[in-house]
């Protein structure tokens, strides 16, 4: 395969993008009526919706904890979301390892102590994968959580980051994700001013690291107004309904 | 089983005067000891009592049809039930994390030259597969497994092979010397936990201490200064400058497990001659 | 006798589901305020999913359905060679409702599944020709991955399925392929300057289908006979209100019923006789349903785009 340029000479990436630019994001909660909590997010090509029931009676009794709620995680990608069908779309350990690290996340920033005893899930569907699927999806699960009303520190948000030729690039397509370019995700709850996941692949040297990681928490505070705008919306026009 | 609130507290408390339980700094690293058995590719390694048995095997297979030329890398971790006393549902959950995390160290971060595996290409091609048994666990499993990992790789020797045409003749050890796999560079993975409320990272922590965290972080360097993988999930938050101040202490043990594993190997080289 | 305290609506449905509906629809009206005979608003978009080769979203009411198809190249089935194969699928997402539990396909997905497989290889009025599938007879074929993902669901799932994989077979555009001694080449987009041309598929039926809820009239004071209340476009809370209910599908192209079906049985072809047991339905139902069937049949054509 011939080697891809991923930054033109004039600076500009694959898609059209300054290197510190976001993707466009679209969002949208409130979208399922029979979950209690659920959002629809469009992060550039990549599509996820995501629903919240809970916090209810858990359903397997030996995952009880007697003083908090505990989170599941279902991860769901569509066979057609991606280049290539995938042949098994769940239990593989990419999935897996998604959803636990998705569950581990918002354990900890969920307010669980307030639900001794329950469970609160979170389902996850990809619709149409292009880079960047762990991110959206902990940023879909944000919107859903809030939306479903659950008391959470802070907002999760959430982006990934990269380097091409040692320029930072943040919110990573597919094309630059599958160019072995270093692939660091960060969520950073923006208001408590703390990093609530990092997870890195491939080589990157310590001098560049730190500025891809700057980078992507500048990225998630960027988001962190992005998300804040659609759930403000989204109860906006419940009020206009009651209103009505 | 559950840590009982004494036994807790004593940990809290002698970790806030600035100790640990089995007599380390925060920041230290228990005793490293690297085995390096008869056969080639076939390493024990203790951390303190964590214990981990690796072995790596080669074999010639068809390559992925995506990747006629490269060749393969699987890694397999067992945690066998008598290493650990709890049968907590965890164990799963803990088999899945090594697994992806060495898979991410080794095979993203292109430590072993897969194009160098190559015999024929879209044909042949070498498959490197790498067993970790889990002996003994007292926490830490993944850089127990990390080190052991490396200095199999390091010490393996794969049987020489000569091809004319399609042919491919695979040599014994006796007839040749056997290869050296070409390794790229060397990452080794270094664990933190983080005690009472995150205030007081722990390097290496034991078992005791994982039990008790609030929040853990995993951290792959090489000597060349690089970031091979990063890992942290749930947990409370944590500062920008924690972190940087994490991963320079990474950068510092990681030589310093670098040079033991060499050490060993050289060690071992000697006692085979 | 003491009143009985008294009730907001809301604790009523949850308490007493079925009576809440029969009140309803004693006076001819539905929860939701639709006619019996009225079907929620349906909206398609085609083309929602870049990735994947056809595509299309479909909404009525409460249930979403998105479909994609994949087409790849395969081998033609050993006993005929000049054909291609189709492998419809309807996963029912664990995102679609609270029943919905996470693992393997549930009994009710695969039956779905199923029937949508049945109607769209139909041997009497097959949606495409296998035929156009083959690329090299006895060497290469396309397989159409269709897959149809729910995810919210609200009753009539098979409904918004079918036309969501219908619509996303009209959306499908195959890339050109070249078999050349043993191997297939798909022209990529990526190779050349221009983008290589993309063929349609001939859709030779238009299978669309309604989904009815046959609740039997039990206030017989009232109403003239005891003919039963046939809901369509039936919600979640409609469907599990009674074991009755049938599925009627029809090609909208030649108006010929294709299928109509009750959960006690199949009934297939235009000469609709039902075998099934557990309550009968009487002819007049029948015939009421595919009248109604068909007006359906002729909205969905138009929302599809003129053919």
């Amino acid at each position: 395969m011939s080697r891809l340029e991923l930054i033109s000479p004039e600076g500009l990436r694959i898609d059209g993008r300054r290197p510190n630019e976001l993707r466009k994001l679209t969002a949208k909660v409130n979208v399922l009526s029979q979950a209690d909590g659920s959002a629809y997010l469009e992060q550039g090509n990549t599509k996820v919706l995501a629903a919240v029931y809970g916090p209810g009676e858990p359903r397997q009794r030996s995952k009880v904890v007697h003083d908090r709620s505990f989170i599941s995680v279902e991860f769901n990608i569509a066979p057609f979301s991606a280049g290539e069908r995938r042949k098994r779309t769940k239990g593989d350990k990419r999935s897996l390892e998604l959803a636990y690290t998705i569950k581990e996340t918002f354990e900890a920033v969920v307010i669980t102590t307030q639900f001794p005893r329950s469970q609160i899930n979170i389902y996850l569907q990809v619709l149409q994968a292009d880079g960047g699927t762990l991110p959206a999806c902990i940023n879909a699960s944000t919107l859903a959580l809030v939306n479903a009303g659950i008391p959470m520190l802070d907002y999760v948000c959430a982006c990934s980051a990269g380097s091409i030729e040692k320029t930072p690039i943040l919110d990573i397509n597919y094309v630059e994700e599958s160019s072995d370019s270093p692939d660091v995700t960060v969520a950073y709850l923006p208001k408590v001013g703390k990093v609530a996941l990092l997870q890195m692949e491939a080589r990157l040297h310590i001098d560049v690291f730190e500025k891809v990681v700057a980078l992507g928490t500048d990225g998630c505070i960027e988001m962190r107004s992005k998300l804040d705008t659609v759930i403000r919306q989204g109860m906006q026009q419940l009020v206009n309904q009651l209103e009505q | 089983m559950q840590v009982s609130t004494n036994e807790r507290e004593f940990v809290l408390e002698a970790l806030r005067s600035g100790i640990r339980v089995d007599g380390r700094k925060p920041l230290g690293l228990r005793t490293v000891d690297i085995d390096i058995g008869a056969d080639y590719g076939h390493v024990n390694v203790r951390l303190g009592k964590t214990q981990a048995m690796v072995q790596v095997m080669a074999e010639i297979v068809a390559p992925y049809p995506d990747r006629p030329t490269e060749g393969q890398v699987i890694i397999h971790s067992e945690l066998s039930p008598m290493a650990t006393r709890n049968e907590s549902i965890k164990s799963a959950e803990t088999e899945l994390t090594i697994n992806r995390m060495l898979e991410r160290i080794i095979r993203k971060s292109r430590a072993i030259e897969t194009e160098g595996l190559c015999i024929v290409a879209g044909h042949k091609v070498w498959r490197i597969v790498i067993n970790i048994h889990f002996l003994d666990n007292d926490g830490n499993l993944l850089d127990a497994a990390c080190i052991g990992v490396m200095a199999a790789l390091l010490h393996f020797r794969r049987p020489d092979v000569t091809v004319i045409g399609q042919e491919v003749t695979v040599h014994t050890i006796e007839e040749r010397n056997p290869v050296a796999l070409s390794i790229n560079h060397v990452p080794i993975c270094v664990s933190f936990a983080f005690l009472d409320d995150g205030q007081h990272p722990v390097l290496d922590p034991t078992l005791l201490e994982e039990q008790l965290c609030e929040g853990d972080m995993m951290i792959a360097v090489n000597a060349h200064r690089e970031i091979c993988a990063i890992q942290k999930a749930g947990g409370l938050g944590m500062e920008t400058s924690q972190l940087m101040l994490c991963t320079t202490v990474a950068l510092e043990k990681g030589q310093e497990i670098t040079e033991m594993i060499q050490k060993a190997l050289a060690e071992a080289k000697t006692k085979m001659l | 006798m003491t009143a009985l305290p008294e009730l907001s609506f809301s604790v009523f449905q949850r308490l007493q589901p079925a009576e809440y509906q029969k009140r309803f629809l004693a006076q001819h009206v539905r929860p939701d305020g639709r006619g019996l005979d009225e079907a929620r608003p349906t909206a398609l978009t085609m083309g929602a999913i870049s990735t994947a080769d056809g595509s299309a979203l479909v909404r009525m009411g409460g249930t979403t359905v998105v479909v994609g198809i994949k087409a790849e190249v395969g081998v033609p089935p050993m006993d005929r060679d000049n054909v291609g194969w189709i492998v419809p699928n309807l996963e029912l997402a664990p995102i679609c409702h609270p029943s919905a539990r996470p693992g393997p396909p549930s009994t009710f997905a695969q039956v779905c599944s199923h029937r949508l497989y049945e109607i769209l290889i139909n041997e009497n009025a097959p949606v495409i020709d296998l035929k156009d599938l083959c690329v090299e007879q006895g060497k290469a074929c396309w397989v159409l991955h269709i897959d149809a993902v729910c995810l919210a669901l609200d009753g009539s799932v098979l409904d918004a399925a079918l036309l969501g994989m219908v619509a996303a077979l009209k959306n499908l555009r195959l890339p050109e392929v070249i078999y050349d001694d043993e191997t297939v080449t798909v022209a990529n987009p990526e190779d050349g300057q221009e983008e290589p041309p993309k063929t349609a598929l001939n859709l030779h039926h238009l299978p669309l289908s309604s989904s009815f809820a046959i609740i039997p009239a039990e206030d017989t004071r009232t109403s003239s006979a005891s003919s039963p209340h046939m809901l369509l476009d039936p919600t979640t809370d409609e469907e599990e209100l009674t074991e009755q209910r049938l599925w009627v599908v029809l090609d909208a192209k030649s108006e010929e019923l294709l299928c109509i079906q009750r959960l006690a049985g199949w009934v297939e072809g235009a000469d609709a006789r039902c075998t099934g047991t557990g309550g009968t339905v009487s002819m007049d139902v029948i015939k009421k349903a595919i009248s109604q069937a068909k007006e359906r049949a002729t909205y969905l054509q138009a929302l599809l785009g003129d053919f």
